[in-house]
């Protein structure tokens, strides 16, 4: 596709035209103004996650725009291994745990927060910090770990996965936001927002994915439900040895961003040029041309922040 | 029954003594502490309780005594010592196998609505209970302790039941609970546990063991610990010529038998006024059921025994169907030297004993052979038969499979203790009967959490060496081994790498061999240490990688590589 490039060449002009702005000691936005509504797509660079996060939120219209008065909201970060947050493994516990309190702030009834991990659940809850901070928020943690707290459901029209069981959290709430990490991955090339959907499966389903053609069930769960938000921890993505990660040095630590959309298929095709792709990755292009998304992102209304302290 | 006074059924609670409600306070806490460290689904009892608990046992004390002097090691010197000086405490209050059969007792007392021992006075087994003793101590100079102790340790057995039998029934509890929790809107409140039952191979011999105890326990009191327990004869041994013994007073005895329907041993002979002392477990239910005062703890001395003087004060009032005609109490001594001889022997032999064992099994192991073959040069040819015929692998800390054979007892602690659940007790895995029972990594249901030293730090016996996480990291157990024929990416051609995904050492990568276009798994051996990520990760059966044992453990490479450069030419890359 030619846009591709045209978006590229577009990208790199916002950025040098962000790079060559005056830091005036506050918020600076480069990039596409938001004239008019909100952005499809807004990244924040920045140095305080919490801050980034706000700064994101309030491009939309603050939480407020998504979670309304009396709501159940579940939120589900990347809380896969038993790796502590300076790993970046799993979603930095202070995106979850400010979330939860934007949530509980705009009124909803209850916020929980879960994950079907790979490493032995109630370690990697402990250790990535995330239950810990959640629960000093207001958030319901809740386990994952047994088929009992999943429910089947029917995937219309799926072409690898037709039927899959789905954590009750998710069923039961009316707000799903989907906070993921940033990774490399040796089997889906990247870790990002669709990726991050595996964990509201059944382990029995995981594993199936793997069978079944990972990227093509990656994106066939969008069928059942797409998050309602998509907030993406692209901090010090994990570059290499992802999605668990061996040292500090698999991170970028250069990066420092933050994304959120609506739109979970051109946040990952943003994410995935984070990662260094050229070309979206496959289950990105597939969910794209599924029609789940938009991944091109020369004809989106991106907004993009550079935070000063 | 005629009515008599103090006929009625002695119930050990009536007039308690001070030292009955002490003993009673203390063995109802180490029970509990034991069940609490051996059923702990939940991981909640600290690791460091669990083996401090444990590791002051007899058995898994004097074991390391002999294998690897630390300070745990002394409790076998304190315990025989506190048995020269008051007799059997180890088996009324430390034992957890001896307050379970006490409870045991109470329970079917409770269900035949009878006393729970009102059991006549029985002549002690002596032969059967040295013979026992002797074989087990004849089996650890033959090399065969790992066997003999793992099978007759009192530790292990209970720690068997605990962890094969009661854990899974209380983590069934638990699910039930949890269900209910779930239905009234609380998940959060029980977590669900994955109940793990051990393989009938696995959980037959300590259901077997543990009915025949159970049986005995309900209908005849301490007739395992005094006939069958290689501890309880050993301690008995010290304990017949205690400096301090229970004796009965014939001054004051006025022969109503109360005690001896209280004791649970059956050692108390009424018309000779005696008290068969070695095979007495200091329970002091007799000292708190007798109105009279007539059963004592008196200090016996060093030298022969001497009889507290004076006449009896009534003619014996004791139907004969409680008491038996006076056994001729504990005369033929197993070994006439007592005490710490018994103690020096095991010590000097099992030694010995051990290393033998250990270079036996390293010589007979069913594992791969030849340690040391790994990381001799990248790329080396991989043996493939190892995918359907993978050697057992042994814990990390256990350092080889030799010493799992010799040493570990069996006792369960670090399979039920091991967070991942990857531990669980072998069947003929480790390639004979010594193995039974003892750990090993089954990757197909789990795998070895990297940072994690949870068996090490909890293993009593010296078998799983602790182990500190760095050193952890580069502890190789075993090798994964990849057919790539059965990986879903050559056979479907559809990504997946979902054992890369789980490899924490960076070993495994996905990588296009020359002339392929897909990416597929591929191990360097310098890095892999087997804890079996990838086995269980990867989603086909028969697996596409396997981990194979090693026989002798070994230290991997570290993975060093360079930190990333950043990839973003421009600040936001999109
Ligand atoms: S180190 Fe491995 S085998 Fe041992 S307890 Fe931990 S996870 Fe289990
Ligand atoms: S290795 Fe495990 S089963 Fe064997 S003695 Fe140690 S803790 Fe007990
Ligand atoms: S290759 Fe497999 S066994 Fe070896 S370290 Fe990686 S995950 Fe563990």
């Amino acid at each position: 596709m030619d846009t591709r490039r045209d978006f590229i060449k577009k990208g790199l002009v916002a950025g040098a035209t962000a790079a060559t702005l005056p830091s005036l000691g506050s918020l600076v936005a480069a990039g596409a103004p938001a004239s008019g509504g909100a952005p499809d797509l807004i990244t924040v660079k920045g140095e305080d996650r919490v801050a980034m996060l706000d700064r994101a939120l309030e491009a939309f219209g603050g939480i407020g725009a998504f979670v309304k008065k009396g709501q159940k909201v579940v939120i589900k970060p990347n809380i896969a291994w038993d790796k502590p947050p300076e790993l970046c493994a799993n979603t930095h516990p202070d995106i979850v745990a400010r979330l939860v309190t934007l949530c509980l702030g705009a009124g909803a009834s209850e916020v929980s927060v879960f994950d079907n991990t790979c490493d032995k659940w109630d370690k990697s809850y402990k250790t990535s910090g995330i239950a810990d901070a959640a629960r000093a928020a207001g958030a319901r943690v809740l386990p994952a770990n047994a088929d009992s707290y999943y429910r089947d459901v029917e995937i219309p029209g799926g072409v690898s996965i037709k039927k899959v069981k789905v954590h009750t959290a998710v069923l039961d709430s009316d707000v799903f936001i989907n906070v993921p990490v940033l990774k490399h991955h040796g089997g889906a090339t990247m870790t990002a927002c669709m990726k991050n959907l595996m964990g509201i499966v059944s382990k029995a389903d995981q594993s199936s994915y793997h069978r079944n053609g990972l990227h093509q069930c990656i994106a066939d769960i969008l069928r059942f439900k797409k998050p309602d938000l998509n907030i993406l921890d692209a901090f010090s993505p994990m570059m290499r040895n992802g999605p668990k990660g061996v040292t500090v040095a698999d991170l970028d630590t250069s990066v420092k961003q933050l994304l959120i959309s609506r739109d979970i298929v051109a946040i990952d095709a943003a994410a995935s040029r984070i990662m260094g792709h050229k070309r979206d990755i496959e289950h990105v292009r597939i969910a794209a041309e599924a029609g789940h998304g938009r991944n091109n992102l020369g004809e989106l209304k991106i907004e993009r922040v550079r935070m000063t302290a | 029954m005629p009515p008599r006074k103090n006929a009625k059924s002695p119930s050990p609670a009536k007039g308690s003594s001070t030292l009955r409600r002490l003993r009673v306070v203390a063995a109802s806490a180490c029970l509990l502490i034991a069940l609490a460290a051996l059923i702990d689904f939940r991981d909640i009892v600290p690791n460091h309780l669990k083996h401090v608990f444990t590791s002051i046992q007899f058995v898994p004390s004097a074991i390391t005594f002999v294998t690897a002097f630390h300070a745990t090691a002394l409790a076998c010197l304190l315990i025989l010592a506190l048995t020269f000086a008051f007799g059997r405490v180890y088996c009324s209050v430390i034992c957890p196998l001896g307050i379970l059969q006490d409870v045991i007792s109470r329970i079917s007392a409770k269900i035949r609505r009878k006393p729970p021992y009102k059991l006549p006075a029985k002549k002690a087994h002596n032969t059967l209970r040295h013979a026992i003793l002797a074989v087990t101590l004849l089996a650890i100079v033959a090399g065969w302790g790992g066997v003999a102790l793992a099978w007759l340790d009192p530790y292990s057995n209970f720690g068997r039941f605990a962890s094969t039998l009661f854990r899974p029934l209380a983590v069934v509890a638990n699910n039930i609970a949890a269900t209910i929790a779930t239905a009234l809107g609380h998940p959060a409140a029980i977590p669900q546990v994955n109940v793990s039952f051990a393989a009938a191979g696995a959980l037959l011999p300590p259901l077997l063991i543990f009915i025949a105890v159970a049986i005995m326990a309900s209908v005849r009191g301490r007739l395992w610990c005094n006939t069958v327990c290689p501890v309880g004869t050993l301690l008995g041994l010290v304990s017949r010529r205690a400096l301090w013994r229970i004796s009965i007073d014939k001054t004051a005895c006025v022969k109503c038998g109360d005690c001896l329907r209280a004791c649970k041993a059956q050692c108390i002979d009424l018309r000779a006024g005696e008290i068969d002392f070695s095979r007495c477990v200091a329970c002091y239910d007799c000292i708190s059921v007798c109105d009279e005062g007539g059963v004592k703890y008196r200090w016996h001395g060093v030298s022969a025994r001497r009889e507290p003087k004076g006449a009896p004060k009534t003619a014996s009032r004791i139907p004969n169907s409680i008491a038996r005609p006076p056994p001729d109490a504990n005369r033929r001594a197993f070994i006439s030297t007592a005490t710490f001889g018994a103690l020096t022997a095991i010590g000097a032999t099992a030694l010995s004993a051990s290393r033998d064992l250990a270079q036996n099994g390293a010589q007979q192991g069913t594992g791969p052979k030849g340690p040391g073959q790994h990381g001799q040069g990248r790329g080396r040819k991989r043996d493939f038969s190892k995918l359907d015929n993978p050697g057992v692998v042994a814990p990390p800390g256990a350092q080889s499979v030799a010493r799992i054979l010799s040493q570990c007892t069996a006792c369960q602690l670090c399979v039920s203790a091991c967070p991942s659940h990857v531990l669980e007790p072998a069947f003929l895995e480790y390639g004979n009967l010594a193995g039974l029972m003892k750990p090993r990594l089954n990757f197909d249901k789990s795998f070895c959490n990297f940072d994690c030293t949870v068996c090490s730090d909890v293993c009593p016996d010296g078998t799983i060496l602790p182990l500190a996480r760095d050193a952890k990291h580069t502890t190789r157990i075993g090798l994964a081994y990849t057919a790539h024929p059965r990986c879903i990416i050559l056979k479907d051609g559809t990504a997946c790498g979902a054992c890369a995904e789980h490899c924490p050492t960076g070993a495994l990568q996905m990588k296009k061999p020359p002339g392929h276009a897909e990416a597929v798994p591929l191990v360097d051996p310098h890095y892999c240490i087997g804890c079996g990520a990838c086995q269980y990760a990867c989603p086909v059966t028969p697996k596409a990688i396997v981990i194979s044992g090693i026989e002798k453990h070994e230290t991997a490479e570290k993975l060093v590589q360079e930190q990333v450069a950043p990839t973003t030419t421009d600040d936001f890359a999109f």
